[in-house]
């Protein structure tokens, strides 16, 4: 890949994500893992020896999935069985899909019945993350992971090789935050649609390879427009589904201060601990991070915990980008709102889909909503 | 000050040429497949009307599903925030509009100045809009400027439960071959859009003034339903209320133009 132009290796992987994984799987020898996103450890796959890969069924319009999936389900799943059933996926040597909602501890069977030839791991979550016992199930279902994908990898479970792979994972993660960051300040040249580009090619390539390109990067490049021009708006969701989504934001001068998505701010903000026992280490890092949709927590700690986000992160409104068909998100939502409306925060509810979203009618919603929060704002 | 609002809708593009907050006069044209020649022809029309030429607008503002296309325009306004400006023009006391058009429906609240303080949008499907009642009034086979008419003459309170057109289509079949009269039918299709709608004034917050624009606010039938639906006594309609986004499209570019 060249290097010329510092951002192509990033577009080359999110155009063509499966050709690359191929090619870097035959170059390395290594098995191929996919993931179905929340809360999968990267660092357990890439530490058993297995090239981790996120799969993200949003933007993928479905036919195949249809005859085996009800169509009431979220786009995130039955996007992910289309690319497998329609071939994309064959490069995979297996994958784990996490039991963080109904509609995945489902998918995980379907996809278990459908692929008997795959690896296929159901990383069980814990749905209580204030249940005294949480750590200690947790530790054990990461090693009961570990152990089962350096079985797959063909080598045996070694913590060292763990804490290296967390050590890598956190450095990525350092430089991706500094990405983000540059979007709040300059968000001119590093739109959202960019800062997004890295994450989202950072979980589909290697790793190390991913840190080698940021390397290149224009990090000093200043633009014209300043963020104060801009309207801040704080982003609860899943996946960024349209994809198309990003463009607008940056189109219609906001600029993401913070999001919630698995494939955004959430999966950068924090790091495992470097050192110590690795499998605590990213017992700790889960527990550290902004609880998923589908998570229970005391229904205040959860609320308050949400607007206290938002408020520091001096976003003047919220767009919750709800997954049509996520009844996760259509529970939480309602408690968020009344917390924002409490705190005197507007916000704005998106009920987005690959399937049946006009992208115009949601930029109606987001020109409406920039007016209703850029009359607020100084 | 001279401007001029475009409306460039889904079925009509409408213009009106606004002077010092006084309508002066309005043009509407079929937006067909030409959006750039509807507007055209919609403005040019109402220039002529009011026997003015483009150089004395000040300003013109855009609005509507197709206001990208519009090249002539020197502010794009949003389509809430063009209702949001006609109330406020039409009846300063109010503080929530509601629109209906051919496809689509929406609900703002409004504040002192005309501005946006919250809006909900319809995301299901035509249910609630103007097209949804002209595909109604097909299959009762009545003219659509007669279906809200004969809907004031039923007393009988059926309800309809599809959201989606082609459902409801089917309903309304089945209540025809059950022999249902024609002016239940056509109640019970009012009441189903009224309900929508009203759903989403209630999502923003009911105020006691409630102004209803768009192409459907001509239809009395709708009309009585919203009325009943929401408990009240009266709701606020403008003159020609189909040309009200056009008309908040030139007020916005009154403040915001040149």
């Amino acid at each position: 890949m060249s290097v010329a132009d510092p951002w192509k290796p990033f577009r080359e992987v999110m155009q063509a994500p499966w050709d690359h994984v191929a090619a870097w799987k035959k170059k390395s020898g290594r098995k191929v893992m996919g993931h179905l996103l929340p809360d999968v450890p990267e660092e357990i796959l890439h530490g058993a020896g297995l090239f981790p890969v996120a799969i993200e069924g949003g933007g993928v319009q479905a036919s195949h999935a249809q005859a085996l999936i009800p169509s009431y389900t979220c786009s995130h799943a039955l996007g992910a069985m289309e690319m497998r059933l329609r071939g994309d996926l064959n490069v995979l040597d297996g994958m784990v899909i996490p039991y963080v909602c109904d509609t995945t501890r489902n998918l995980f069977h379907i996809w278990n019945l459908q692929f008997p030839n795959m690896a296929n791991e159901l990383l069980r979550m814990p749905k209580r993350l204030d249940y005294p016992g949480v750590r200690t199930y947790l530790a054990a279902e990461f090693s009961r992971l570990f152990e089962s994908m350096a079985k797959l990898s063909g080598k045996s479970a070694n913590t060292q090789d763990l804490g290296e792979s967390i050590r890598l994972y956190n450095r990525s993660r350092a430089r991706l935050r500094e990405a983000y960051d540059l979007h709040r300040t300059n968000p001119s040249v590093w739109t959202a649609a960019k800062a997004q580009l890295l994450i989202g090619s950072s979980l589909r390539a290697p790793r190390e390879d991913h840190l080698k390109w940021m390397d290149a990067l224009p990090w000093d490049e200043k633009g014209a427009a300043a963020s104060v021009d801009r309207i801040p708006v704080y982003v609860r969701g899943k996946v960024w589904d349209p994809p198309q989504i990003l463009d607008l934001f940056d189109q219609l001068g906001f600029v993401i201060v913070r999001d919630e998505t698995v494939t955004g701010w959430r999966s950068i903000a924090q790091d495992a601990p470097a050192n110590g026992d690795p499998i605590a280490a990213l017992v700790e890092r889960h527990m550290a991070a902004i609880p998923y949709t589908g998570y229970h927590e005391s229904p205040d700690r959860m609320v308050a915990g949400f607007v206290l986000r938002v408020r520091s992160s001096g976003a003047g409104g919220v767009v919750f980008l709800n997954p049509k068909f996520c009844e996760a998100a259509a529970f939480d939502t309602p408690d968020f709102q009344k917390g924002l409306e409490q705190a005197q925060i507007p916000s704005l509810i998106l009920e987005t889909s690959t399937r049946g979203v006009s992208m115009g009618q949601v930029r109606v919603r987001l020109e409406a909503f920039r007016e209703m929060i850029g009359n607020d704002l100084p | 000050m001279i401007t001029a609002g475009i409306d460039c809708g889904a079925k009509y593009t409408k213009a009106v040429i606004l002077e010092d907050g006084q309508i002066v006069s309005r043009s509407l044209a079929l937006t067909g497949f030409d959006q750039s020649e509807a507007v055209k022809q919609a403005l040019e029309k109402a220039l002529n009307d009011a026997g003015i030429s483009r150089n004395q607008v000040t300003a013109v503002g855009g609005t509507g599903s197709g206001i990208r296309l519009i090249s002539d325009t020197d502010v794009e306004v949003n389509d809430v925030k063009a209702i949001a400006a006609a109330a406020n023009l039409f009846f300063p006391n109010s503080h929530t509009v509601a629109d209906v058009g051919a496809e689509h429906g929406r609900a703002a609240k409004v504040d002192e100045a005309g501005n946006v303080v919250d809006f909900a949008i319809n995301e299901k499907c035509a249910a609630g809009t103007g097209a949804f009642i002209e595909a109604m009034a097909r299959a009762l086979e009545t003219p659509l400027e007669q279906i809200g008419a004969l809907a004031l003459t039923s007393d009988k309170s059926i309800p309809m439960n599809a959201q989606c057109t082609i459902f409801a289509e089917s309903e309304v079949v089945g209540l025809i071959h059950a022999g249902t009269p024609k002016a239940d039918i056509s109640k019970a299709i009012h009441d189903a859009i009224a309900s929508r709608i009203v759903s989403m004034i209630r999502r923003i917050g009911v105020n006691p003034d409630i102004v209803i624009v768009g192409g459907v606010a001509q239809n009395p039938g709708f009309l009585d339903a919203v009325r009943r639906e929401l408990g009240v006594d009266h709701l606020f309609v403008p003159d020609q209320p189909e040309y009200a986004a056009a008309v908040g499209a030139a007020v916005v570019a009154a403040k915001e133009g040149k």
